[in-house]
């Protein structure tokens, strides 16, 4: 293992922890702050980094398509399809 | 058949016996789909060419493949994204692993931040850079505004600003593996190393280039090998962030032998160039195991 080096205080090792977990987490805490966004607000300049007015609007829509027929077979189909792949995966 | 009778003939028998099921499966999931796919090659399968038996062309296929400007480029974007990305993932990769193996008091915030990027399908990665290099509404273009550049840069809608984006996007995707790969590298080097090392007086950048780096070969040439064999077969990110656009600067072979097949449903000619690319693959990854292999 490496060892503390003589320069390494406690504050870099917080620079040093904070550019890893950004650098892994950046994209999907945007995606999520993405889906908290109302429509109208993606397609607006200048772009909005936290979302002016939260909204959940997005999660009941995709339950709701997926639940509707065409798309519940979709997902059924794919939850076998995962299922199978990983059974004979293993 | 008794059982002393199956154990009288020989060792053999059983042997064969136990190894069938897995030949079998072998055999029909991985030799028959590529003995099918070099016998397709041969024929004129144009599946829109109306009804008749499929021609038998000979070694016509592989002589358009030769003349097919698209397959060179297909070709050239491939090898420039393995030339590319894979350095660059593992200069990338080696830098977070060294920053995650750091002494933290709770490790698994650094962890999870680690394999996440690996965790993420492909598809999603090219999906969420897509959206960030957006010329509009992307975030990229947004903070270099703010950081005083002027013009906007139409990232996925120029060739080569393309070529760049995708490369950062897999780079970002693929880092995160090998960074796995090394941590677990880094954590084997004994500690004493270090400690002599510094009563002898060698400082920071010697003791990296001298005990690390050297300590670190096997865990980087098995990093390298499996991220070249998996740059080689680049597909989902090229293909959600620019559809190989604009035109086709950055189509990749996998993504040429998918639009071949699926959307021009030539199945001869794309397995051709499937037969092809499947070469150009051997060659590269035999090259590179004898060169980077011999180093161990």
């Amino acid at each position: 293992m490496i060892q503390l080096p003589s320069w390494s205080s406690r504050q870099l090792r917080w620079v040093a922890a904070a550019i890893v977990v950004f650098n892994g987490f950046f994209p999907a805490v945007w995606i999520l702050l993405t889906s908290l966004k109302r429509e109208i607000e993606l397609v607006q300049k200048p772009i909005t980094y936290w979302p002016h007015h939260l909204t959940i609007q997005n999660y009941v829509q995709a339950f709701t398509v997926l639940a509707s027929p065409p798309h519940y077979s979709k997902l059924c189909a794919g939850l076998y399809r995962s299922a199978f792949a990983y059974v004979f995966g293993q | 058949m008794s059982f002393s009778k199956l154990r009288d003939p020989s060792e053999k028998t059983l042997a064969l016996l136990l190894l069938a099921p897995a030949f079998v499966l072998l055999a029909l999931i991985v030799v028959y789909p590529i003995g099918k796919l070099i016998y397709n090659s041969f024929y004129d399968l144009r599946l829109s060419g109306g009804v008749g038996e499929p021609k038998f062309l000979g070694f016509q296929n592989y002589m358009d493949v030769w003349k097919d400007q698209d397959f060179w480029n297909a070709a050239k974007n491939t090898v420039l994204i393995t030339l590319i990305t894979v350095p660059g993932a593992l200069v990338v990769g080696l830098g977070l692993a060294m920053l995650a193996n750091l002494p933290f008091k709770r490790k698994w915030p650094v962890r999870l931040a680690l394999l996440l990027p690996w965790a993420l399908p492909l598809s999603f990665a090219g999906l969420i850079f897509a959206w960030f290099f957006h010329t509009e509404y992307g975030i990229v273009n947004d903070v270099l505004s703010r950081l005083g550049k002027e013009e906007t840069s139409m990232w996925l809608l120029r060739p080569q600003w393309a070529f760049a984006a995708i490369c950062i996007a897999i780079i970002w995707k693929t880092s995160s593996f090998m960074a796995l790969i090394l941590l677990a590298g880094l954590q084997m080097i004994p500690k004493s190393l270090y400690e002599a090392a510094e009563v002898d007086g060698a400082n920071k950048w010697q003791q990296f280039w001298q005990i690390t780096i050297p300590m670190l070969m096997p865990s980087i040439i098995v990093a390298l090998i499996f991220r070249t064999i998996t740059a080689l077969q680049t597909f989902d990110i090229p293909y959600t962030m620019t559809k190989g656009g604009p035109g086709n600067s950055t189509e990749t072979l996998a993504m040429l032998i998918h639009k071949t097949t699926i959307d021009y449903l030539d199945v001869g000619y794309g397995s051709t160039l499937a037969v092809c690319m499947f070469i150009i693959s051997l060659i590269i990854t035999a090259v590179y195991l004898k060169r980077v292999g011999a180093q161990t």
